[in-house]
């Protein structure tokens, strides 16, 4: 591995584990507690596009095993696991399927990143009853989606080349 | 050129968005038409069954985990909410009152879990839930 593809790992991973501390400041929404918005796959979406799959993956990981031992619980490094493989996951094939720009590809995220989140916490919590904030979290991830690709489409397009050329894979 | 840049808004985008909004739609009404009042307050921590009361009946009952985690249940007028906790973010408590049966108060510190359901006994959910 190149000493600049390890920087830029290094460099989004830092960003995605600030942008995760500056979320878990946010206060609850909708009441859903230890679930996330997932404003962190602005930094996924942005590595997916301009490093390649499994370098977005590697990110996101590094970024949720981080966050969870400074900020989290075991919990919420479930939550965060499921909800950031699904979206990956999401993410990846509505980019391949080529229909989609940056902005549907994120949104589709965001609404896999809580559905996912949903699925892990009727897993660990055992009930079904989680399920009644899907209506909550799906319409949030959809808000969340679209934000973050506006975002990321604007911040990607003043990135310049040379920063991501000779890197990833 | 990166690919981000040639990319605009396509049809794909919107197709999304139209879906992704009906489905919402369709979860909404599915919500709002399934739910029924409550009967029976169960309490779970860890997804074991503590407790479970029914709505009928005013009550207040302090809720202790094995980590020193505190939740004050309290049953009032049919519905059931926490009001006060011990865990650091007090979400529990904001999440208010809850009377229809679905839903739930969760306290993910102390991982309690407030249901309401539709049944009347509280041993068949024990059961159930086991």
């Amino acid at each position: 591995m190149k000493a600049k593809t390890i920087a830029q790992y290094g460099l989004l991973a830092a960003l995605a584990l600030v942008l995760s501390y500056l979320e878990s400041l946010v206060p609850a929404f909708f009441a859903v507690p230890g679930m996330k918005l997932g404003l962190t796959n602005l930094v996924v979406l942005l590595a997916l596009y301009r490093m390649g799959e499994l370098p977005a993956l590697a990110i996101n990981f590094v970024r949720i095993v981080l966050v969870s031992l400074l900020f989290g619980s075991a919990l919420s490094f479930l939550f965060s696991l499921a909800g950031g493989l699904l979206s990956w996951l999401v993410m990846c094939l509505l980019r391949r399927s080529a229909h989609f720009s940056m902005l549907g590809v994120s949104m589709a995220g965001g609404v896999a990143h809580n559905v996912g989140q949903i699925l892990a916490a009727m897993l660990v919590l055992e009930t079904w009853q989680v399920a009644s904030y899907l209506l909550a979290l799906w319409v949030s991830g959809v808000a969340a989606g679209l934000a973050v690709g506006l975002i990321c489409h604007e911040v990607s397009r003043r990135l310049p080349d040379q920063l991501f050329s000779g890197g990833g894979n | 050129m990166p690919d981000t840049e040639k990319r605009r808004l396509r049809r794909g985008d919107l197709l999304l968005l139209l879906g992704l909004l009906a489905i919402a739609l369709v979860l909404a009404v599915l919500t709002w038409a399934l739910r029924a009042p409550g009967r029976t307050a169960v309490v779970r921590v860890d997804g074991e069954v503590l407790a479970s009361f029914p709505l009928e009946e005013d009550r207040t009952y302090r809720i202790e985990t094995a980590d020193g985690g505190e939740n004050l249940l309290v049953i009032e007028d049919g519905s059931a909410r926490l009001t006060g906790a011990n865990c650091p973010d007090h979400l529990c408590v904001n999440q208010g009152a809850i009377r229809y049966a679905g839903d739930s108060i969760i306290c993910l510190p102390h991982g309690v879990v407030i249901e309401i359901t539709g049944e009347g006994d509280a041993l068949d959910l024990d059961a159930v839930a086991g």
